[in-house]
């Protein structure tokens, strides 16, 4: 709990300090440029943003500094394990997209969520290769929706 | 009013928009029914597909999910155990005591009849307050608007769960993240780093897609299945004293939803027994806030729930500007969208009393055909609005966020409202200025600009000292 406050905290911070440095960047450019520079420009209104950002995270990681650390390292529980799944899969299937495109992504999409959900695998490749193809139909066809286009990818 | 309205009647009867008030009242039921699948995070997976739409027949619709999920969040409460929506949670407590003693049926009908009541004295107080609170909003120049989001955004931060620091820092995660791209006034990038994709900004609708879709669906991976009551229902409706009593709890609710969109007014000694007004006040409560959700709307342009917030992107998308000139420029569409309402609310009265039992039964539908569905709707969605991988990403990246939030308790409605918002709030703030010659006094010389002001510190006093009591908070 402590570690993942104190991380998050940090994450918070960081983003903050992302803002702080553009914001100067910027009111460096706006300055040699001689840009429209009004009393609230672009860059204070970032670096406010960002310095209101960062003491949030500063009294969050003071916070979490001053929670108790559990004893023991608690197993991350089969719930978040199957989160971490999921979590791949996504990535997989959003990466597979500028190769596959979207119909071969989908077909193999389907199939391996079902699985991951708890369906039989049997079960989870029938009904995943249908709703796939349902879905292109419906998409491609019905809806005329844009989909994303691969290397591989053919049809709509 | 009147003209308006019955002007708005004749559009609202026109077949295209009875189908899609009917379509979005069915959707919203069933969304309402099963759990963690909410109004919000439908809205936002159905919103690239209603860029096909008529304007008037997709807020119609969006509308319809949102309060027809609320009368069908009771369902599964009051069966089930189980609240298909938070703010069902009140209902369970009453509801399935009901169930448990053979008066399902009565806990039903009751609770539609509350959400009638509830829903159309919230239609008619926006037909009464939305036009009314549209004049005084033609008088805000930009430091009434800046205050105005300021308040809003202050508002959400203090009733969102979790820590008022949590929401605070959500909420301005939110006005950071709408910093990236071109500044509107300099077209000088911002937090774009040379990335191309970058300078449009963070589409919205990816964001909502993840925070609201993508998140619910990671947050419920794993859990079982329902298990629903098969037991008999009872009576369908209360009879004599119980229908008096649920209706006298319906009004306390009503008022109480509407006036503060928060804790229903319970008879404490019996609360938790299985007593009618317990199913009663609080699903009017729930109905009563999100119908007057619609009045800073549809009348300010302030989104008051992230459903709202996604109707917000919805009427932009469509190049309606949700405020003031709503009322005059689109005269026609707003009384169409209020007049559907009233429509919408018997609808769903007809929807919820004879077909109870088939809405009961949808929630036993596994959660593990369900999840990947979704899954995959949300990222076409995300794709199909501007056609850019980059937006899949971004909804992917937002769902493992908007994930961690909640394992954290950390709000995310304050954060999408921070994204939504901060376009406006930084616009109105520069604006301001430059009215005033940079002396930030302006806001506080200006007599609606000051009100405002003062209503944002007495709210997050009272969300201090009041809202987050330990009482108050175990009530909840």
């Amino acid at each position: 709990m402590r570690r993942q406050g104190v991380l998050g905290s940090l994450g918070i911070m960081a983003l903050a300090a992302i803002g702080l440095r553009d914001a100067w960047r910027l009111s460096k450019v706006l300055r040699e440029t001689g840009a429209y520079h009004s009393d609230m420009g672009p860059d204070l209104y970032l670096a406010v943003v960002s310095a209101a950002l960062l003491l949030c995270g500063a009294w969050h990681w003071f916070r979490s500094r001053g929670e108790r650390a559990p004893s023991a390292g608690p197993e991350p529980g089969e719930g978040v394990r199957q989160v971490g799944r999921l979590v791949l899969l996504l990535v997989g299937y959003v990466a597979a997209f500028p190769f596959l495109g979207y119909l071969l992504a989908t077909l193999a999409f389907f199939p391996v969520a079902f699985f991951l959900f708890g369906v039989r695998p049997a079960k989870s490749l029938a009904i995943g290769v249908l709703v796939a193809a349902i879905f292109y139909v419906l998409f491609a066809y019905v809806a005329e929706l844009p989909l994303p286009k691969g290397l591989l990818d053919f049809g709509a | 009013m009147g003209s308006g309205l019955i002007e708005g009647f004749v559009g609202a009867l026109s077949f295209t928009n009875l189908a899609y008030c009917l379509l979005g009242c069915l959707l919203g039921t069933v969304v309402g029914v099963l759990p963690g699948l909410g109004p919000a995070a439908t809205s936002a997976i159905l919103l690239p597909l209603t860029s096909y739409m008529p304007p008037a027949g997709a807020i119609i619709m969006l509308a319809g999910i949102y309060y027809g999920a609320m009368y069908g969040g009771s369902t599964t409460s009051i069966l089930v155990n189980v609240p298909g929506e938070a703010s069902s949670v009140p209902t369970c407590l009453d509801g399935f005591q009901m169930t448990k003693q053979g008066r399902a049926g009565e806990a039903l009908a009751i609770a539609a009849i509350g959400s009638f009541i509830a829903g159309t004295f919230g239609t008619l107080a926006l037909s009464f307050l939305g036009p009314a609170l549209a004049r005084i909003g033609l008088r805000f120049g930009p430091p009434e608007y800046f205050c105005l989001v300021v308040f809003s955004l202050t508002a959400l931060v203090s009733f969102s769960e979790g820590s008022l620091v949590k929401g605070l820092t959500t909420g301005i995660a939110g006005l950071f993240l709408a910093c990236i791209g071109l500044d509107p006034m300099s077209g000088k990038q911002r937090l774009t780093f040379g990335i191309v994709e970058f300078a449009g900004g963070l589409d919205v609708i990816a964001v909502l897609m993840g925070l609201f879709g993508v998140a619910e669906v990671l947050a419920s991976a794993g859990e079982g299945v329902l298990h629903l009551y098969k037991g008999r229902l009872g009576h369908l409706l209360p009879r004599g004293r119980e229908l008096t009593r649920g209706i006298l709890g319906s009004t306390q609710g009503t008022i109480t939803g509407f006036l503060l969109g928060l804790l229903p007014g319970m008879i404490p000694e019996r609360f938790g027994t299985g007593c009618i007004e317990g199913v009663a006040a609080p699903e009017a409560a729930n109905n009563a806030t999100s119908q007057a959700g619609f009045i800073p709307l549809m009348s300010l342009g302030i989104p008051t729930s992230p459903t709202l917030a996604i109707m917000l992107a919805a009427l932009m998308m469509y190049g309606l500007q949700p405020g003031p000139f709503l009322f005059i420029q689109h005269h026609a569409f707003a009384w169409t969208v209020i007049a559907s309402m009233y429509i919408g609310n018997v609808i769903l009265l007809i929807l919820n009393l004879p077909l109870v039992g088939l809405w009961a039964r949808l929630c036993l539908i596994p959660y593990r055909y369900l999840g990947p569905v979704i899954l995959a709707v949300c990222l076409v969605g995300a794709f199909s609005v501007r056609n850019s991988l980059f937006d899949v990403g971004t909804c992917t990246l937002f769902g493992i966020l908007g994930y961690a939030m909640k394992k954290r308790h950390w709000p995310s409605t304050p954060l999408i409202l921070g994204v939504i918002l901060g376009p406006m709030l930084e616009q109105s703030l520069t604006q301001s200025l430059e009215l005033s010659g940079g002396s930030l006094t302006i806001l506080f010389t200006r007599p609606i600009a000051l009100t405002l002001l003062v209503l944002t510190c007495v709210l997050l006093f009272l969300a201090r000292k009041v809202l987050r009591s330990p009482k108050l908070a175990h009530a909840g």
